[in-house]
């Protein structure tokens, strides 16, 4: 089992980090194979952000994302520019606090808003990041939901971690909340 | 079961090897006489004990100049080492420039990451004579791995990371996740007690910017310990006092 995770938005949207929790989970804490990217091509000047996750049971060929089972999008721009690398059967989830115009293709789309129930319900905006990896650990089960909840742990400062947990489990209800 | 060196605990038993291997390899590709790249970021602090947890490392290499950096790309390199890079090619903004790769000795994967960055290059190796290799030699899985490399000091790493930019919006956001702010705080935390630690600072600080600016920055960081989820480092009063001073 080979899993293509791909996080896309604008800098300053904690995308990398939630990169780097999502590979540690599965590599640290579930003992799969992981790789994680931050890549930065010319278009990536004007403060887009994409990092990437490859998640894997066997050993990793290659640790470049090529066929996406996951397309994060937490802007418009995005959204548009990266839905075609999905495969087949892939899932787009949208920022819908962000993203209105949702494209059509043989993909799932699960639209939600999530830097709005991050600010709404958790009381930071900034742990929007946090929420979206608690909604795909639920939509994808490529990782557990104990994995990810230590690696967060061994990321955030003590004083923080209820409020960080509390986003992670926010946004994985939301996600357990769409798919009963 | 204690690990020789103690920081290799922190990482994860996988990428052990991996990382020895990587961090052996710039240390045969380093060359001490002619320094064209130092290992910078996280991983020295980790070498340096201040880090002690367990996260998905890197190693950030930052070279002198494009030329250094070419060079170091067409280096022969060992046989079995494959390197990916994730981005298109060398990328190139205002005041950096920073090519992502990933290396692997067999099928497991370490990113290793490039950087031009003129200033901070100038600002690790001012005093270049004086800096001396990590050397350790380190067993894992009965393999055993040479390392001596020209690493920032941990020190100097504090100061380059107060005055980021990034930083700075870091902690006019409050972002509690934000990796700078976790290793200043790792290293004063440790540091706290040492005058030499301080003294380092207020005396290089001047090197990056106006040291009346850093002192303010600093401050900024530490005053902001609770609102971030960092306890309270308590810092000696002739410190606080110095920090303080207009």
């Amino acid at each position: 089992m080979r899993y293509e995770v791909r996080l896309s938005g604008s800098g300053g949207q904690g995308l990398i980090l939630a990169g780097k929790i999502l590979a540690e989970a599965a590599a640290i804490y579930d003992g799969k194979n992981a790789t994680q990217s931050q890549s930065y091509g010319p278009e990536a000047r004007g403060g887009s952000s994409r990092s990437e996750v490859i998640i894997s049971d066997e050993e990793i060929d290659y640790p470049k994302a090529s066929r996406i089972d996951l397309l994060l999008c937490f802007t418009q721009e995005a959204c548009d520019k990266y839905h075609t690398d999905l495969k087949e059967s892939g899932i787009l989830l949208i920022d819908s606090s962000y993203v209105a115009n949702i494209p059509h293709g043989n993909f799932k789309v699960c639209s939600i808003a999530i830097t709005e129930i991050a600010e709404k319900e958790v009381g930071k905006l900034l742990v929007a990041n946090i929420v979206a990896l608690g909604i795909i650990t639920r939509l994808t089960g490529v990782v557990t939901k104990e994995a990810v909840e230590s690696a967060i742990l061994s990321r955030v400062p003590k004083g923080t971690e209820e409020l960080n947990l509390k986003a992670f489990n926010t946004g994985f209800q939301k996600a357990q909340q769409l798919t009963e | 079961m204690l690990l020789n060196p103690h920081w290799l605990a922190y990482i994860d038993t996988r990428r052990r090897t991996t990382a020895l291997a990587v961090l052996q390899t710039l240390s045969q590709l380093q060359d001490k006489k002619s320094i064209s790249f130092i290992v910078i970021g996280a991983i020295s602090l980790l070498m340096k004990n201040y880090l002690r947890y367990m996260v998905y490392w890197d190693v950030d290499v930052l070279f002198k100049n494009k030329k250094a950096f070419e060079t170091f790309i067409n280096l022969p390199k060992p046989k079995h080492l494959r390197i990916v890079d994730y981005d298109d090619s060398l990328t190139i903004s205002e005041n950096i420039a920073s090519l992502h790769t990933a290396w692997s000795f067999d099928r497991i994967w370490f990113n290793v990451d490039y950087i031009l960055r003129k200033e901070i290059y100038e600002f690790y190796t001012h005093n270049a004579p004086r800096l001396q290799p990590h050397t350790e030699r380190v067993t894992s899985n009965d393999h055993s791995f040479d390392i001596s490399l020209l690493m920032a000091h941990p020190w100097d790493i504090v100061i380059e990371k107060v005055v980021s930019p990034r930083t700075e919006k870091d902690i006019e956001r409050t972002v509690d996740t934000s990796i700078d702010i976790r290793h200043i705080f790792a290293v004063c935390e440790i540091e706290k007690e040492n005058r030499a630690f301080w003294h380092h600072l207020f005396e290089n600080a001047h090197h990056l910017c106006d040291e009346s600016e850093f002192r303010k920055k600093l401050l900024r960081i530490l005053s902001s310990a609770v609102e971030l989820g960092y306890p309270v480092i308590e810092i000696p009063s002739d410190v606080m006092t110095q920090l303080k001073k207009p």
